[in-house]
């Protein structure tokens, strides 16, 4: 399609410029020169045919001395003809007619030239004759007088001459006859002369009539030769000339009307060409203009893209000097980059301690000895510009033969990831710290106590002499690997071989790095260990084991914080410890020794203080348990139950309900009593609600006489008042011969106290009295 | 794709770039003739009124064009086998022809004609007995080809020369179209132009040298005037200017007992009856070197010549004193034969 297009353009430019040469030469096809040409050579055929005829006639009359200047005319007139024809030929007006009549003229100088070559010849014998004549007649006559006279011959041979020489001159046919008649007259005397002469005389006759005779002869080549026909056929070649001309003249000045017209045409054509052109362009230009809003458009929008992703982009030659396109971010993040020559100074203002390390391998990129892929590894790297992490990986742009001119250089903001990376290592620090608690709690808690004052004395520069720095330096170290202080264990590790290589005492610098690491360490583990003893926390080695568990499970991490959070939680285990520890001394002095105390907190946390008058309270069903529940052992070992009574202290949660049990398996409440005391009190005692709620009467007691331990009655009331107050209730539960289970039930309580279970039992499954092997440490 | 594309408009514009240029330039017909242009430089005459007058003096012509027209002239190659050349019968230093009656061609053959001389040809007006080549260019084609001259042919002679590095540098370096067959016959004639014998005693005596001639050969000239030799062989070439009937006053061709093709005349040119027997009239210039005489050789020495020209073509008799006289004055045109550099090759 577009060849086509260019063929067509191409064919009409050719149209155009072909037919405006062709016209130009038509118009032309008149040559000013070449026809001055053929009028000059006209001239002198005119002038030269002249001279012929003047030459012819004085050549017949003797008036010229040789035929040389004939020669030289007749080749003049040659030549002449030749340049008539030669610029006959140039001129573009070579009619037929003219051509006819070019054939005409060069016949006539051939007929000319004959007449010519035929008039010397006569001429010649003509001369011969008439000059031997006068020569001959006077040797006759002297030869005649010497041999005897012949009468009147002098007289006839002189008149012979005579008359011919006369008739010669003036030609008339008189002339001729009075000839003749006198060369008959002295032919006719012939025997007059003496016999030795007539010979001589017959030569004289012989000539005589010879030249009358040749006059004739050449009479009729002059004749020719004052012919007009060389001029006539001249004029003949000049009046078809002239017709051609004049022809040729008004068929240019018709071609260059034409050529006018042409012309303007083009003109016309050129224009319009030249207008379509411009609207052409106009419209080219408008559709360039909405491409490039196009464009613009979309490279805007890629900029935003560049421009909104975490990463900002710019190149460097290998000079280092950074180039003018790159992401918007880069000036925010770097704003040395537009202040410096090169990438190198700006990284020198930014992050100077990055810089040398960027020169060496920048210096190494630039030898062009490592492949290039080694080099971008060097040139990695991370630096920490206003609070900000970047990371600056580069990219060569390879040109065709694998070289590189330029450096892509991506930089990428890492501070949420370092930040990541930090809570990542808070975690690890926290469970490390939690893990050394939990196995050794003494001993890491001296550790930090240690390694606390050994940085101290490092930061503050107590240790005085290198010595000592020294060795503070390694205990810390040591002692920070033993506990997994990592950081602190690498950073004094760090600092020990600078000194060591440097031979060098502690900076200043490195005792603040120092204190900067151990405050971070500390800062990191302080959720867990707590400010003071009282806030440690008390975990359980199967809490540890679960969370331990859903570490290496990979547990989404805010479940494994949920876990750890709620260890902040204070579990109920130790409270049931204490009130275990309790029963035990209770047990002790009622002489009910060797009471089997088993606890089962479920892993049940509450807020610490919530609760504390419920717990309070809850001594009291103890004691009750204890001391009214439990049998002596030669009670228990009368009716079959092993000697030693047994106590379970239990809390849980059953939904949203939190349940604190104390259970024993004792006697079972004595009902037909409580409803006797019921009855002395005056209070209903049918059902057994009632009977519960006499049993929590003040001052109920089911033992006739109270002990330092119970009996007063007011335990029950205090415990069913301290439930109350807290929105629960108190249940019991009561089997006689197999014991009695005192229940304290919180609705809500998990919202309304902050409880939390690790595992909640569903409480259908929850065993009324289930043995657990477990026993809580109580620290 | 866009080398087609590109080529058409191109194209276009050459072909009518070249139709400008053509209409502007037109047509330049004249070829350049300097290295051809030969003119004869004459010396003034004493006697302007004499029917004789002096030969040029000298020349003007291109001098690297006559050393080749020279070379060329005395070059064998230019024959069929490569042993006749133009000088062979045209001896400049033996009067510009052999001495022979018949000229010896290729392979020993005998010619028809007895050859004229070469010198003073250039003041021909034509050449040939019979006249039929008017220019020396013209000349020079007849004897190359003619099977009994020197038997070649013109497109073997172009091929020849050619082929010598020698002559085709010289044509190169004198005419745009370098070696071509009217090249040569351009260098051999205008060579020939230049074999003028000037300063004759006659011509000597005509520019005004008083003492030049003796009495006898004074005394001979007037009788050669006086006697009608003189009405043809006159001008400076004497002869060769005109043409006459061998024979104006007598049949000298029965006379001498039979005519041969040789003895037609021009008539064989111009097929006019009127030119039967009709010579061209020989120069008499050192016609003392080129016996023998006239176009069939048959005589042998300048009286015999001037006996049978009185004869036949004056109708007179001439005494044994008169044709001394004559023969004398014939003696006294023998000019200063030029040097040649060519020598048969």
């Amino acid at each position: 399609m577009v060849v086509t297009k260019r063929v067509i353009v191409g064919a009409v430019v050719a149209c155009a410029v072909g037919g405006t040469g062709f016209l130009f030469a038509q118009s032309r096809s008149i040559d000013v020169e070449t026809h001055g040409a053929v009028v000059r050579a006209l001239g002198e055929l005119d002038q030269r045919a002249a001279e012929l005829s003047k030459e012819g006639l004085a050549t017949r009359f003797g008036l010229v001395p040789n035929y040389d200047p004939l020669v030289g005319t007749v080749t003049t007139l040659e030549e002449d003809v030749a340049a008539l024809d030669r610029a006959l030929v140039r001129s573009d007006t070579r009619t037929d007619a003219v051509v006819a009549a070019e054939a005409g003229l060069r016949a006539a100088l051939d007929a000319r030239r004959a007449t010519v070559e035929r008039l010397k010849r006569e001429v010649a014998v003509l001369k011969n004759s008439l000059r031997y004549l006068p020569l001959a007649a006077e040797m006759l006559l002297r030869d005649t007088r010497e041999a005897g006279d012949a009468e009147g011959g002098a007289d006839a041979v002189n008149a012979v001459v005579a008359a011919t020489l006369v008739y010669d001159l003036l030609g008339e046919t008189r002339l001729l006859e009075a000839q003749k008649a006198r060369v008959a007259a002295l032919a006719a005397m012939r025997d007059a002369f003496p016999e030795d002469v007539r010979e001589d005389l017959d030569l004289l006759i012989h000539h005589a009539t010879r030249a009358a005779s040749h006059h004739a002869v050449v009479g009729p080549l002059v004749d020719a030769m004052m012919g007009t026909e060389l001029e006539a056929a001249v004029e003949g070649v000049r009046g078809a000339y002239d017709a051609a001309f004049a022809d040729g003249v008004a068929t240019a000045t018709r071609w260059r009307t034409v050529l006018y017209v042409w012309c303007a045409l083009l003109l016309v054509v050129v224009g319009v060409t030249l207008r379509k052109l411009r609207e052409l362009f106009a419209s080219l230009e408008r559709k360039v203009a909405e491409r490039t809003a196009a464009l613009h458009a979309r490279n805007e929008e890629m900029a935003l893209v560049l421009h909104n992703v975490d990463q900002g982009l710019f190149t460097i030659d290998r000079g280092g000097v950074v180039g003018a396109e790159r992401s918007a971010i880069i000036g925010a993040w770097l704003p040395e980059i537009a202040a410096q020559p090169t990438w190198g100074a700006a990284l020198a203002a930014v992050a100077p301690e990055r810089a040398p390390w960027f020169e060496l391998a920048w210096e190494a990129a630039l030898e062009d000895m490592m492949p290039v892929e080694l080099v971008v590894e060097q040139l990695a790297d991370r630096i920490l510009v206003g609070g900000r992490h970047l990371a600056l990986a580069y990219k060569p742009i390879l040109d065709a033969d694998g070289g590189w001119q330029r450096m892509l250089v991506i930089v990428t903001d890492v501070s949420a990831d370092v930040a990541g990376a930090a809570a990542e290592e808070r975690h690890a620090l926290q469970l490390g710290a939690f893990l050394r608690l939990a196995h050794d709690r003494a001993g890491y808690q001296e550790f930090r106590a240690e390694a606390g004052q050994l940085v101290a004395a490092l930061a503050g520069g107590e240790g005085g002499d290198d010595g000592v720095d020294a060795r503070l330096l390694h205990t810390l170290k040591g002692n920070s690997a033993i506990y997994g202080v990592d950081a602190v264990a690498a950073l004094a590790n760090e600092i020990e071989v600078g000194m060591a290589d440097e031979r060098r005492g502690l900076t200043p610098d490195d005792r603040g790095r120092l204190a900067a690491a151990w405050a971070s360490y500390e800062e990191a583990v302080a959720p867990i260990v707590g400010e003071e003893e009282d806030a440690t926390l008390d975990v359980g080695p199967d809490e540890v084991a679960r969370v331990v568990g859903m570490l290496r499970d990979d547990v989404a991490r805010s479940a494994i914080a949920g876990a750890l959070e709620a260890w902040q939680l204070e579990p109920t285990r130790r409270r049931l410890a204490r009130l275990a520890e309790q029963a035990q001394r209770i047990g002790a002095r009622l002489g009910k020794d060797a009471l089997a105390v088993t606890v089962e907190d479920h892993d049940v946390r509450l807020d610490g203080a919530s609760l504390v008058p419920v717990w309070q309270a809850a001594v009291h069903a103890l004691r009750n348990a204890v001391d009214h529940g439990i049998e002596t052992p030669e009670e228990r070992v009368a009716v079959g139950k092993a000697a030693a009574g047994s106590i379970t202290l239990a809390t849980r949660l059953d939904g949203e309900s939190l349940v604190i049990e104390v259970a024993d398996d004792g006697r079972g409440v004595d009902w037909r009593r409580v409803a006797e005391r019921g009855a002395a009190l005056g209070l209903p005692h049918e059902t057994e609600a009632e009977l519960v709620e006499i049993m929590m009467a003040s001052g109920v007691s089911t033992r006739d006489e109270a002990t330092e331990i119970s009996g007063r009655g007011v335990g029950m009331a205090a415990l069913r008042d301290a439930v109350t107050a807290l929105g629960g209730k108190v249940a019991i539960e009561s089997t006689p011969g197999r014991g009695t289970t005192q229940r304290m039930v919180f609705p809500a309580a998990a919202s309304r106290f902050r409880a939390a279970s690790a595992a909640p039992v569903p409480p259908s499954e929850l065993p009324r009295t289930r043995r657990s092997e477990r026993v809580a440490h109580v620290h | 794709m866009g080398a087609t594309s590109l080529r058409a408009p191109r194209a276009a514009l050459l072909v009518a770039a070249s139709l400008l240029v053509a209409a502007c330039v037109g047509d330049t017909g004249a070829a350049d003739v300097a290295v051809t242009r030969f003119a004869y430089v004459y010396a003034p005459s004493a006697h302007p009124d004499e029917p004789i007058q002096p030969l040029p003096v000298g020349y003007e012509a291109n001098a690297d064009l006559v050393r080749l027209g020279d070379q060329l002239f005395h070059d064998k190659g230019l024959s069929g086998d490569g042993t006749v050349a133009c000088a062979s019968c045209h001896s400049v230093p033996d009067g510009g022809d052999d001495g022979l009656g018949r000229s010896t061609g290729i392979r020993g053959q005998k010619g028809g004609i007895n050859a004229p001389t070469v010198l003073n040809s250039g003041l021909n007006m034509a050449q040939f007995w019979n006249g039929r080549a008017e220019t020396l260019e013209e000349q020079a084609k007849g004897p190359v080809e003619h099977p009994k001259e020197m038997g070649g042919s013109w497109d073997a002679v172009v091929a020849r020369v050619a082929a010598d590095p020698g002559y085709a540098g010289a044509f190169d370096a004198l005419f745009p179209d370098g070696v071509t067959a009217d090249n040569i016959r351009a260098a051999i004639a205008t060579f020939e132009r230049t074999l003028i014998t000037p300063d004759s005693p006659f011509d000597r005596w005509l520019r005004g040298e008083d003492g030049a001639l003796s009495e006898r050969q004074l005394a001979g000239y007037q009788l050669f005037k006086a006697a009608g030799c003189v009405t043809c062989h006159q001008g400076r070439n004497v002869g060769g200017n005109m043409y006459q009937v061998f024979g104006v006053m007598g049949d000298y061709f029965e006379d001498r007992g039979g005519e041969e093709e040789a003895d037609l005349g021009r008539v064989a040119v111009t097929h006019d009856e009127g030119d039967r027997h009709v010579f061209r009239v020989p120069s008499l210039r050192n016609v003392a070197l080129t016996a023998p005489y006239f176009h069939d050789a048959s005589a042998s020495s300048l009286e015999d010549v001037v006996r049978v020209m009185a004869t036949y073509q004056l109708g007179r008799m001439l005494d044994d004193e008169e044709t001394a006289l004559i023969v004398e004055f014939l003696k006294s045109l023998t000019g200063t034969i030029p040097a040649t550099g060519g020598g048969a090759r």
